[in-house]
């Protein structure tokens, strides 16, 4: 007979501890986020006042300087967050579908082409053909330049990912219900869609958070291959801004004949306001992924 | 068929026989021995599913990594835009001279070392125990909004990280130079020309920047552990001391041993964000914080030479990879299942 | 044990493939890589212009698109301009243009991207800054000296004839320099209001020990002020040479800071490096001043690491004066620059010299993967030589993107849609409409300023860095790990600078000067001038 799932009460830390880790959390959570809160009130101070007091949680003047500048665009600001919001959800998904597949063959002691294939995976992880070459074949041999698929494809399988993947698959599904299921006369492929998938919800969980972090923060594969305007990630239009911004800055001539440009660009400001910006909406799809860190999801596997 | 609730011992017994199953019906050895050449075959055909299921994941790999895998050779060419990396002239060894016949060789490549240790060893211990102690708390509405916080460095760029530490050690307007040494009373210090405090301040960063998200592994790992065992352990009288000593951490070790390795194989590569932003690229550091990757670029800059950046990157990558196979086996030796292969 | 076997030997199969497929490639020499390889016959010189087969009259001339590879953000109305110049070109000679702008940052690799793999591509932006002879030499451009003769008449009439011996090398033109003012001297700029306040004789000062007493009066008098800035964007030797001798920088620059000199003044062009006695005299005279500005609190505390922006600070008003660029219009400029907050004057500290670099820092060359570069020429002589081509390529299209308000004067709408910010990288500036803020005459000013700038007597050659990459490599680790020592930060700098050197003598700085001096004896001699 399985316990309940709230086995919590009976194995519950000590009050006493419970303080005190929580202390120790509070102290802790304050160090990592005081840091992102200055990066908040830097991105809403003024310029002037930012070189003469520097960086501070009260800011002498504030000036939405930096946020207006950068959504002042904001056609082109919207679309990116389309295409991104696009790119993301539809990588994520194919990456950790494609990334469970080659790992869980990988996981399986009596698969007999494992070692062959781990040993691919790991040549990739090593060894990188290099920039110039990866650009010829994706450009030349598939023809991909301009194309969405180009800024899906080089994020789908992440090697790293894909063999902490195998290892979960390995140490927290029992052999035994493997072989039960197909005592029970059920596929790999029934295997593999009933009973390892939903086992492995908090690896899948996490690397569905790593898929959309990387999905969401890439801006170089846009660099490289994009050239429309309209197919821009929004992480590239933002990027594009404070490089145009900082290029300005250093180039007194084409300044001076753009003066109207001059006055809109607040440079450190508009750094902070795009990592507010681009962290923003993955904070939020956060939470969503927590739920499934979460113990006793693999309750009453090994019954039945 | 309902299995009743065990102890700790007996369960893994009962693992340790599931085990041995898996053994009789692995190929290997037993009864089953046939011809070679139809066993492999009859092999193909017994595991097509498992093979299919893969082929998307190679098809991908194929094209991404395989494929652009001739531009190793970028390293032993000379190449010019007329014949292209295909046609251009051979170079031998001698885009790597310039690697070998420095005179920082022996600095970049202690510092890429002794950091890459440092930082996996310390990121992997504030991880794990950050991992362990949030599963721990009583209320997990909690533990859920420390997580996220801890996350949140994580998204931020090098170069905003590189504003944050300047603003804490700008030897005018910092920190640490205005507010915390002055009420410590000690004079200020020009952070930016003290090299010997730097090994601390990258770890600290890195440390900082790192642990939200290497911490999710772990959490992911413990939430996948079977409650049973806690439960058993708890019937037996262990105390939380001892059930983490002997259930979490063991469950969640192979975890950490292929983190480790697969670490060990980027030993020889460092974030060049770190390294080269926050440093802010002040020469006066360079004794510390010089690292493999931030020397090529500065050799590299002004020369632009594909041939010599490229034969960086493979040295950086056949060195990692003969680490990985001898850390590997070496794991082998004490635990095969958690090795690598 | 077996199975391992096995696996590992298919993977090594795996690799040994692509190894074969390598070697099968070499033979068919520049197969897969450049498939759209210009008429002529590839050859691992940098390729020639094919011989003419394009005609004359517009009516016998095929369609043809001509490319343009440049610097500038990606506009909202580039359509719209590509349209009208379409328009334009197609009644005249039978060609449409793509613009194919990219933004400043990304420039270089993209631009190395695609010649890496032979992206068919006519017009593209080139600059010493930017790499150009680094791909003279791997063969990314045509010669152009046959070309610019049959179709670019306009553009030599144009050109100051110093800016076209700047972009050849071994004797060939490969660039045409986008046609501005030609060089630029360094002067000291200062803000009109102190000067006038403390009476400051500009004209007498001369070097920065000349400084010294301004900066002791306005620390006193003017505490807000950072007296010598310093800082990331303004490290490297600033004026030291220029002001303390005649030896000019020649070959390559590291952190700004370069490794050979040559006094130009002299007959026998004889080449000094970092080591010898009489540059290390002026080092360690520039950087004992330095420091001592330093410790006396005139340089800011942040020397060596200071990212702040000049154009902001100077627009704040915490500087009196700077090192700078100097062209007829400059303090014009830099008034803008702080939205027309303070005024200012300068004193030219180091007369303009034309030299390579200089010429060679803004230029249109023509790809190899050209598939009609006599086209590409045609038009490149229309934007040297046509006001409405030019103003549509940096302006826009008029009443859309800019009022006209005089005869040869605009003022740009704000927001329009079309900014790119391209006046000083594409063809004739000197034939565009003057904006608000530019004087009349500025146009005559370049002119007379070009032709009075001083000939540097190396012109035209180009450092051959193919034999000492090594060292080079080595020494620019070097210069960037001691940058520091030109801001002040560094006690005891003359002690730093022998430390230097002798780890520049370990890495090779003899070697690298020994070849320079044989490249230079080899073009002088072919060159005699």
């Amino acid at each position: 007979m399985s316990a309940p799932a709230n086995a919590k009460p009976l194995n519950q830390i000590s009050t006493g501890s419970n303080v005190a880790l929580n202390a120790v959390f509070i102290l802790l959570s304050l160090l990592f986020v005081m840091p992102v809160v200055l990066v908040l009130m830097v991105s809403i101070t003024d310029g002037d006042a930012l070189l003469k007091s520097g960086y501070s949680f009260w800011p002498e003047k504030l000036s939405s300087i930096a946020y207006k500048a950068m959504f002042e665009d904001y056609g082109t600001i919207i679309g990116g967050y389309g295409v991104s919001i696009g790119i993301t959800a539809v990588g994520t998904v194919l990456s950790v579908l494609l990334m469970a597949l080659f790992a869980y063959p990988l996981s399986r002691s009596d698969y007999p082409y494992r070692t062959f294939f781990t040993f691919f995976l790991f040549i990739t992880l090593v060894f990188n053909g290099g920039l110039v070459s990866r650009y010829m074949v994706y450009t030349r041999v598939l023809d991909l330049y301009d194309s969405y698929w180009a800024l899906i494809l080089p994020l789908l399988i992440v090697p790293f990912n894909v063999i902490i993947m195998r290892t979960f698959f390995q140490t927290t599904i029992h052999p035994a219900i493997i072989d039960s299921a197909r005592i029970d006369g059920a596929g790999e492929v029934r295997i593999f869609t009933s009973i390892i998938l939903p086992l492995s919800v908090p690896v899948l969980a996490t690397m569905g958070l790593f898929g959309t972090i990387a999905y969401w923060n890439d801006w170089f594969n846009a660099l490289l291959y994009i050239e429309s305007e309209h197919k821009y990630p929004l992480q590239y239009l933002m990027r594009r801004v404070i490089n145009d911004v900082q290029f300005l800055k250093t180039n007194i001539t084409i300044a001076a004949q753009n003066p109207e440009m001059m006055s809109k660009l607040p440079d450190q400001a508009l750094q902070m306001a795009m990592a507010i910006v681009g962290m923003g909406p993955i904070l939020l799809v956060y939470p969503f992924f927590q739920r499934f860190f979460v113990k006793g999801l693999t309750i009453g596997a090994v019954k039945g | 068929m309902r299995e009743t609730v065990t102890t700790m011992r007996e369960s893994i017994i009962e693992h340790k026989k599931a085990l041995s199953y898996n053994e009789l019906t692995d190929k290997r050895g037993g009864a089953n021995m046939k011809k070679p050449r139809s066993k492999a075959i009859s092999n193909l055909w017994k595991y097509r599913y498992l093979t299919l299921m893969m082929l998307p994941a190679v098809v991908v790999l194929i094209i991404h990594s395989y494929l652009p895998m001739f531009g190793v050779f970028i390293a032993f060419k000379n190449v010019n835009y007329v014949d292209g990396i295909w046609g251009s002239p051979w170079a031998g060894f001698d885009n790597f001279h310039f690697l070998f016949q420095s005179d920082s060789l022996w600095r970049i490549t202690r510092n890429t070392i002794g950091y890459s240790l440092a930082f996996l060893v310390i990121n992997l211990i504030l991880s794990v125990v950050i991992a362990v102690a949030l599963n721990e708390l009583r209320s997990r509405f909690v533990g859920k909004l420390y997580q996220s916080i801890l996350l949140m460095p994580h998204f931020l760029s090098m170069v905003v990280v590189s504003y944050l530490v300047y603003a804490f050690l700008n030897p005018t307007q910092g920190f640490m130079n205005t507010t915390v040494l002055d009420w410590l009373g000690i004079d200020p210090k020009f952070w930016y020309s003290e090299k010997d405090y730097w090994p601390f301040i990258l770890i600290l960063v890195n440390a900082w920047h790192g642990i939200g998200i290497g911490a999710i592994i772990y959490i992911a790992a413990i939430a996948g552990i079977d409650p049973e065992y806690y439960e058993a352990a708890v019937i037996d009288g262990a105390s939380k001391r001892k059930q983490i000593l002997h259930i979490t951490l063991p469950s969640i070790q192979p975890v950490m041993i292929i983190l480790t390795i697969l670490q060990i194989g980027k030993i020889l590569n460092a974030d060049f964000g770190l390294f080269y932003q926050v440093t802010l690229d002040t020469g006066m550091l360079y004794p510390t914080t010089d690292v493999i990757d931030t020397y090529v670029y500065r050799s590299l800059l002004e020369l632009n030479d594909i041939g010599m950046s490229s034969a960086a990157a493979f040295m950086q990558s056949v060195i990692g990879f003969v680490l990985v196979i001898v850390t590997n086996m070496a794991v082998r030796k004490l635990n095969r299942d958690q090795a690598l292969f | 044990m077996k199975r391992k076997w096995v696996g590992r030997s298919l993977v090594a199969l795996l690799l040994m493939l692509t190894v074969v497929l390598q070697a099968c490639s070499s033979n068919n020499n520049n197969g897969n890589a450049s498939e759209s390889a210009s008429p002529s016959a590839p050859a691992s010189n940098p390729a020639e212009s094919p011989s003419g087969e394009a005609t004359q009259e517009p009516s016998e001339l095929e369609p043809y698109e001509v490319s343009i590879v440049y610097l500038g953000t990606p506009q909202k109305d580039d359509a719209l301009v590509e349209e009208k110049l379409n328009e334009y070109l197609k009644e005249k000679i039978n060609t449409t243009i793509d613009l194919r702008p990219i933004p400043s940052a990304e420039y270089r690799q993209k631009t190395e991207l695609m010649m890496n793999t032979g992206e068919q591509m006519d017009l593209i932006f080139a600059a010493s800054w930017a790499g150009f002879f680094g791909n003279v030499t791997k063969g990314a451009y045509l010669e152009l000296d046959e070309l610019l003769d049959k179709y670019g008449q306009g553009i030599k009439e144009g050109l100051n004839p110093l800016y076209l011996d700047a972009p050849r090398f071994k004797g060939k033109l490969y660039a045409v320099p986008t046609n501005k003012e030609i060089t630029q001297g360094l002067a000291l700029m200062y803000r009109k209001d102190i000067v006038d306040k403390y009476n400051i004789p500009i004209d007498q000062i001369n070097t920065m020990e000349d400084l010294r007493p301004w900066f002791e009066l306005l620390k006193e008098k003017e505490p807000q002020l950072i007296l010598n800035m310093v800082g990331a964007q303004s490290q490297g030797d600033n004026i030291m040479y220029e002001t303390n001798s005649s030896y000019r920088a020649i070959g390559p620059k590291y952190s700004k800071m370069p490794l050979l000199l040559i006094d130009f003044k002299s007959t026998d062009m004889k080449v000094k490096s970092l080591l010898d006695p009489e540059i290390v005299a002026i080092n360690k005279k520039e950087y004992e001043l330095y420091r001592d500005y330093y410790v006396k609190g005139y340089t800011n505390a942040d020397a060596a690491t200071n990212t702040a922006n000049l154009a902001d600070l100077r627009k704040a008003g915490q500087l009196w004066v700077q090192r700078a660029t100097w062209k007829p219009g400059a303090e014009i400029e830099t008034k803008l620059s702080t939205d027309n907050k303070y005024d200012f004057v300068s004193h030219v500290v180091a007369e303009p010299i034309v030299d390579t670099d200089a010429a060679s820092g803004s230029m249109l060359a023509i790809s190899r993967t050209s598939k009609n570069p006599e086209r590409a020429m045609m038009v490149l002589n229309y934007m040297h030589t046509d006001p409405y081509v030019m103003n549509l390529l940096v302006h826009g299209i008029e009443g859309k993107h800019y009022t006209k308000v005089g005869d040869n004067r605009i003022e740009l709408i704000p927001d329009s849609g079309f900014l790119p910010g391209t006046f000083w990288v594409l063809g004739n500036q000197m034939i565009n409409y003057l904006k608000p803020g530019q004087p009349d005459d500025m146009y005559d000013e370049w002119e007379k300023f070009n032709n009075e700038a001083t000939r540097f007597p190396l012109l035209g050659f180009v450092f051959d860095d193919t034999n000492v990459k090594n060292e080079l490599s080595a020494l620019s680790s070097i210069m960037g790990e001691y940058a520091a020592l030109a801001t002040g930060a560094v006690p005891n700098p003359s002690k730093v600078i022998d430390e230097r050197n002798k780890k520049l003598e370990t890495a090779g700085i003899a070697k690298v000067k020994a070849e320079m001096q044989a490249q230079i004896d080899a073009w002088l001699a072919e060159n005699k001038r």
